[in-house]
């Protein structure tokens, strides 16, 4: 046993150094919020080092999450397999009458393009990633992806899935990258209704539903219109599904993708050569300074 | 006496236990789930695992516990750097501060005095990120993040209630 006196001294040091390191750590908290304003290619190699050590671990992680998702929703979906059948059939009818309807336009589609000497949209590569965090909640949302710059990624490219645009690259690692999503508070992408082709941008709000926004005529837009890319800027190649009209009141549009953000496993980074994409100008995504 | 290696590697092994039960928490919260999880509407894991270590066990988990959880946060889920770590370093000075008030209190204190501190919390965090990067968080979004919160609290106590039991259990 040690004597009492020692015992108090020994007891107020360790609540000094307590404070202490409160007291530094809370500068240490402010520090980085400076540096995360001034330094952002410092930040964006901090960021890059992390995610990148944690990609693994998220990988293997996600497995057991996916299947646990994947038994749930073989459960949903065997209690609902009948009907779920009937709808099908009926889908694969209407479909099949679309295909015929669509070959023909493509062998249309084919004469006129020979006819008017067209020249043919660039056909992108691509490589897919495998979602490994989703980190979509109240103050961001993005994904971050096992696919980086040795890979081939590069930031700004256009992340697709087989429903729709899923978003954008804004940070590449070497083995992992963040999406940032349309819903992301500064995801900004400019878009065209498919029909009357009114152009607009739509903005993440960091809500399910992105809103459009500079539309220039807000007449004759109703819900169920389809939305896709504009390819204005060349910042997104165009003609990228994106979503439908879902709400239209004073003065807000909003928009239901077509991508379901918390079901995507798999997704496409495509590549379409457009280099010198510029960063969103939207607020506290860091300027393109890595490349 | 002094301790043989392997009280020391037991030691320290326990000291970490609950920091990185809570890095593992986190990163179970952005596993992304094929179903629509719950999660997306952001529960604060991290405040939960930084609130009841200050509680029950505040040598469990230091400021530095706190200030790196907070940091890897802001990184995976892509928020302005420092604001997790401060909101998760204040939930700890609050709590520690009031160490009497909490000292052998029944559950339902606890949890109804975390519904005091996570408000506080999200409204700093909110009000940070704005300061931070220029945009306000809509309050449906903040409201539900909040409540799916304090729900999750009993569950993830109790788990943290047995962790306490097993390190408690031979030291």
């Amino acid at each position: 046993m040690q004597p009492n006196g020692q015992m108090s001294r020994f007891g107020a040091m360790k609540v000094a150094l307590h404070r202490l390191a409160f007291v530094v750590l809370v500068v240490a908290a402010f520090g980085l919020m400076l540096l995360g304003k001034a330094d952002t290619v410092l930040v964006a190699r901090l960021s890059h080092t992390v995610t990148d050590a944690l990609a693994p671990v998220l990988e293997v992680m996600s497995k057991p999450a996916a299947s646990v998702g994947a038994v749930m929703n073989n459960i949903r979906e065997l209690a609902a397999i009948r009907e779920e059948n009937a709808r099908l059939r009926e889908e694969n009818q209407r479909l099949l009458r679309w295909q015929t309807l669509a070959r023909q336009l493509q062998v249309e589609n084919q004469r006129l393009r020979e006819l008017s000497n067209l020249v043919p949209d660039p056909r992108p590569g691509y490589i897919t990633g495998r979602i490994v965090a989703d980190t979509g909640g109240v103050f961001a949302r993005s994904l971050l992806v096992t696919a980086g710059a040795r890979d081939g990624a590069r930031k700004g490219q256009v992340v697709v899935a087989a429903e729709g645009l899923v978003g954008r690259l804004t940070e590449v690692g070497h083995r992992s990258s963040r999406v940032l999503l349309l819903t992301d508070i500064n995801s900004r992408v400019p878009v065209i209704m498919e029909e009357s082709r009114a152009r607009a941008i739509l903005l993440g709000t960091n809500d399910n539903q992105p809103e459009l926004a500079f539309l220039k005529a807000k007449t004759g837009i109703s819900p169920g219109d389809r939305i896709v890319t504009s390819g204005v800027a060349g910042a997104f190649p165009p003609g990228i599904p994106v979503g439908v009209v879902a709400s239209v009141d004073e003065g807000h549009i909003r928009v239901e993708l077509f991508i379901e953000e918390g079901r995507l496993e798999l997704v496409r980074i495509l590549d379409f050569g457009t280099e010198g994409i510029v960063a969103d100008p939207g607020p506290g995504t860091p300027p393109d300074a890595t490349e | 006496m002094r301790p043989t290696l392997w009280q020391i590697l037991d030691q320290t092994a326990r000291r970490l236990l609950p920091f990185a039960l809570s890095l593992l928490l986190l990163l179970l919260a952005i596993a992304p789930m094929t179903s629509p999880g719950f999660m997306r509407a952001g529960p604060m894991v991290t405040l939960l695992c930084v609130y009841y270590w200050a509680v029950h066990r505040p040598d469990m988990m230091g400021y530095l516990g706190g200030f790196l959880l907070g940091l890897l946060e802001d990184i995976l889920m892509n928020t302005p750097l420092g604001v997790s770590s401060l909101v998760l370093m204040l939930t700890q000075f609050v709590v520690l501060t009031q160490y009497r008030f909490f000292v052998g209190k029944p559950f339902l204190i606890t949890w109804w005095a975390l519904a005091l501190v996570a408000l506080g919390a999200i409204l700093l965090k909110a009000l940070a990120v704005a300061l931070l990067s220029g945009y306000v968080v809509a309050p449906a979004p903040l409201a539900t993040s909040y409540g799916l919160t304090l729900l999750l609290y009993p569950i993830l106590a109790w788990g943290f209630d047995r962790t306490h039991f097993l390190l408690t259990k031979e030291s």
